[in-house]
């Protein structure tokens, strides 16, 4: 989620570097503007512009700023969204941090949050009305190519404008995002995306660099607002809390359907190992053929690209599998286990800090299933602002075949302890010998 | 008769006096029956006299720095003497000695040249190719890239030359205390505790690989370790040192624990209960039918017990961060 600040220093590091590129992107944009001079985008700036605002998190005790971002008013009640991640420090610390925004007018007004969506990366806040004009949303997708304005506060330099255009939904992914061509910027989160008159289409969310952004798409911004509209809705007691229900309840959507009987599976060496358990992950492959290197190494690995971000120091939702081929000509038994331990030993879950993870518990054990013993492995850590919620992987390898093994590893992360175990064995039943 | 012996600073013996005649006189005159040079001394310090019952007596003759009790004793006036008994008087220390007293047997002269590595016998020279061929194993076993020769006979001398280093070491030291340099000796007790170490360490590990979990090897190995360096510790020190079998032994496990607790308190700021549980886990080229199993069934069993050993986790870290915060 590069579009987020993901912490003071690299967002502090950012803007440090935009003042020194400042001169240079400001010849730039000059150029581009007389170049492309869209008639439009003056438009729309100049009729959404009041509409905008920047929202920011401030660290009570020292008053400075943590995390900035954009958001816009969606009702003439004070109803603003903006993204999960930019208010994310004020979930996870309420003791800590407050949120503010700051219009077109450069008034300080305080927000509270009502509701957020934490897999899609929204927050729906509420400030006192204050006769803002407000944005409608987009009740369908426009036509791919379709040209879109993006408002926001590319970091902090005030509100900018950028054209792009709309190319569709992702394929293959967990959860919608709006694949828009175009260069978001850190602050610009939260901001809105719009077609020439002025409707959402989306809310500015990350980017992979150059011209490719990605948008939530404005049907989870309704369903938000409905979700808070519904009479007798209340603002939860603890987001955190809310937060730790929606990441268990998401991971019961896509679970349930993983490594089934039906699940596709291919051949590595002499064995059979699932691959692509869903249309969501992507797979690759890989193999070394050093003639430098005794032994050969097949790779085969399918992970989501999806995750969800959490806070600053935590994120999660990501799931992998990993199965590496090993085998040799030249080598002796005891040289080639020698290098097959390494490749099996020492694997660990992406560092995160202890405050956030417990530190990991494993188990060990030689499983024997449908004539394979198998050298397995599985550990766990638990989330410990999010009850319930756990990181656990599976690590197996094939013994003994003298010059061939298998190191397998299925990672899952945000899933509860029950899933994990079943996912876990249902993998593991899913490994066998290639039929010959 | 009595011997008196002078002693200097470090309690070794300058000047051996015997005296036949009592009462006998102690002092600096030239007339002592036992002159001493020393200008604390008076010039008639003291007499050494039969009592009653037939013991000796070394009696102060009101010199100006009197008899003192060694280690920190005060003046005395008069002072019964045993076979061993050691006075100050002024800066000279004396120890008085019973000739009848029965001395230690001697010890056993090494026979070989002072200097020279000195004669292996067949047992070393086993001991040694065993060594070096544990070592050429382990270096090959261990390579994860296609290894040359050099590499690998490069690799085991240089272990070889620290080995060599250490014994070198040990042997400069028993050359100053013992003046015998036993280089050989020194080489080998390292050289045997390598190969033990080593074997040790696969034999851990194969344990490890088949019965997983159920045992902790690794302590074992640790075990195992350090006892074969307390062993090559008190090898080194009875070459060095004319030390009772007790002492060397206690000195060498002391040595040992001290380091030990040292290496074990660096590797871990004090929440060993909270640090991560992935530890190696070596596999073995071990035939499947000879591997011990169990069910997916069984192992999932266990790992369901995971969860409330990470939720115990999870809240004994809160408690501590809570601690912490106070």
């Amino acid at each position: 989620m590069t579009c987020s600040p993901r912490g003071k220093d690299s967002f502090q590091r950012a803007l440090r570097l935009s003042g020194a590129l400042a001169l240079f992107f400001g010849w730039l944009a000059a150029g581009l503007a007389a170049q492309a001079g869209s008639p439009d985008a003056a438009a729309v700036y100049r009729r959404l512009a009041s509409r905008v605002v920047k929202v920011q998190c401030i660290e009570t005790s020292s008053g400075a700023k943590a995390t900035i971002g954009s958001g816009f008013f969606v009702s003439p009640r004070g109803h603003l969204i903006t993204n999960y991640h930019v208010i994310s420090d004020l979930v996870a610390r309420p003791d800590r941090y407050r949120a503010e925004l700051i219009d077109l007018r450069d008034r300080v007004r305080p927000v509270r949050i009502l509701a957020i969506d934490v897999v899609h990366d929204l927050a729906l806040l509420r400030t006192e009305p204050g006769g803002d004009p407000w944005f409608a949303l987009a009740p369908a997708a426009p036509d791919r190519g379709a040209r879109l304005f993006s408002l926001g506060h590319p970091l902090d330099l005030g509100l900018s404008i950028v054209e792009g255009t709309f190319n569709g939904l992702l394929e293959h992914t967990l959860y919608p995002r709006i694949h828009f061509t175009g260069s978001l910027n850190p602050g610009m989160s939260g901001g809105p995306t719009v077609m020439a008159g002025g409707e959402v289409v989306g809310v500015n969310v990350s980017t992979a660099g150059e011209q490719v952004s990605f948008l939530v798409p404005v049907d989870r911004v309704m369903a938000l607002l409905r979700l808070a509209s519904q009479p007798g809705y209340q603002r939860p007691d603890s987001l955190l809390q809310a937060v730790d229900q929606q990441l268990l309840q998401y991971q019961e959507s896509y679970l349930a359907a993983l490594f089934t009987d039906s699940a596709e599976t291919i051949t590595l060496g002499g064995f059979r190992v699932p691959t692509r358990p869903a249309p969501f992950f992507k797979c690759w492959g890989d193999a070394t053929h050093g003639a430098s290197l005794p032994y050969q190494l097949v790779r085969h690995q399918c992970s989501t690209d999806d995750y969800i971000f959490i806070s600053e120091d935590q994120w999660s939702g990501v799931l992998e599998l990993t199965h590496t081929l090993l085998s040799t000509r030249e080598l002796g038994p005891l040289r080639f286990y020698a290098i097959y331990s390494g490749q099996f030993s020492g694997h660990e879950f992406a560092a995160l800090s202890d405050e956030v993870v417990t530190s990991t518990r494993c188990k060990v054990g030689n499983v024997r299933q449908q004539g394979l013993v198998l050298k397995t492995v599985f550990c766990t850590r638990g989330y410990r602002r999010l009850p319930g919620l756990y990181d656990a992987f599976l690590r197996v390898a094939a013994l003994g075949t003298p010059d061939t093994g298998l190191v397998t590893t299925l990672t899952l992360s945000g899933v509860t302890f029950a899933n994990a175990r079943r996912l876990a064995e249902r993998y593991l039943a899913s490994i066998a010998r290639a039929a010959p | 008769m009595i011997v008196v012996e002078v002693l200097d600073r470090r309690g070794a013996v300058r000047r051996r006096v015997w005296l036949r005649a009592f009462p006998a006189t102690l002092g600096r005159d030239y007339r002592s029956d036992l002159v001493l040079d020393d200008r604390y001394v008076d010039p008639t310090h003291a007499r050494l006299e039969r009592d009653d019952h037939g013991g000796m007596v070394l009696t102060d003759l009101g010199s100006a720095n009197g008899i003192l009790e060694p280690s920190g004793g005060g003046r005395v006036g008069r002072v019964t003497l045993h076979s061993g008994t050691v006075v100050r008087l002024g800066r000279t220390v004396l120890r008085f000695i019973d000739p009848g007293q029965p001395v230690a047997p001697a010890l056993r002269e090494d026979h070989g040249p002072r200097l020279a590595i000195g004669r292996s016998t067949p047992r070393d020279l086993a001991l040694a190719v065993a060594s070096v061929g544990v070592l050429l194993f382990n270096q090959y076993t261990t390579a994860t890239g296609r290894e040359t020769l050099t590499n690998l006979v490069g690799g085991t001398l240089g272990i070889l030359v620290a080995v060599a280093a250490w014994a070198g070491g040990w042997a400069l030291v028993g050359r100053i205390t013992q003046h015998r340099f036993r280089f050989r000796e020194h080489f080998l007790i390292p050289a045997a505790a390598l190969v033990v170490l080593l074997a040790s360490d696969t034999l851990g590990d194969y344990l490890k690989f088949l019965w997983p979990g159920r045992v902790d090897w690794e302590l074992g190995v640790s075990l195992v370790g350090l006892t074969v360096l307390v062993a090559a510790l008190a090898a080194h020190l009875s070459r060095v040192s004319v030390m009772t079998r007790l002492r060397k032994w206690l000195w060498s496990a002391a040595i040992v624990g001290v380091l030990g607790a040292m290496v074990a308190l660096s590797d871990d700021d004090g929440d060993a209960e909270f640090s991560d549980q992935a530890r190696e886990t070596p596999l073995k080229p071990v035939g499947a039918r000879w591997i011990p199993t169990e069910s997916p069934a069984t192992f999932f069993k266990r790992v369901e017990r995971l969860q409330a050993a990470v939720d115990s986790l999870a809240v004994r870290m809160a408690s501590r961060d809570s601690l912490h915060l106070e």
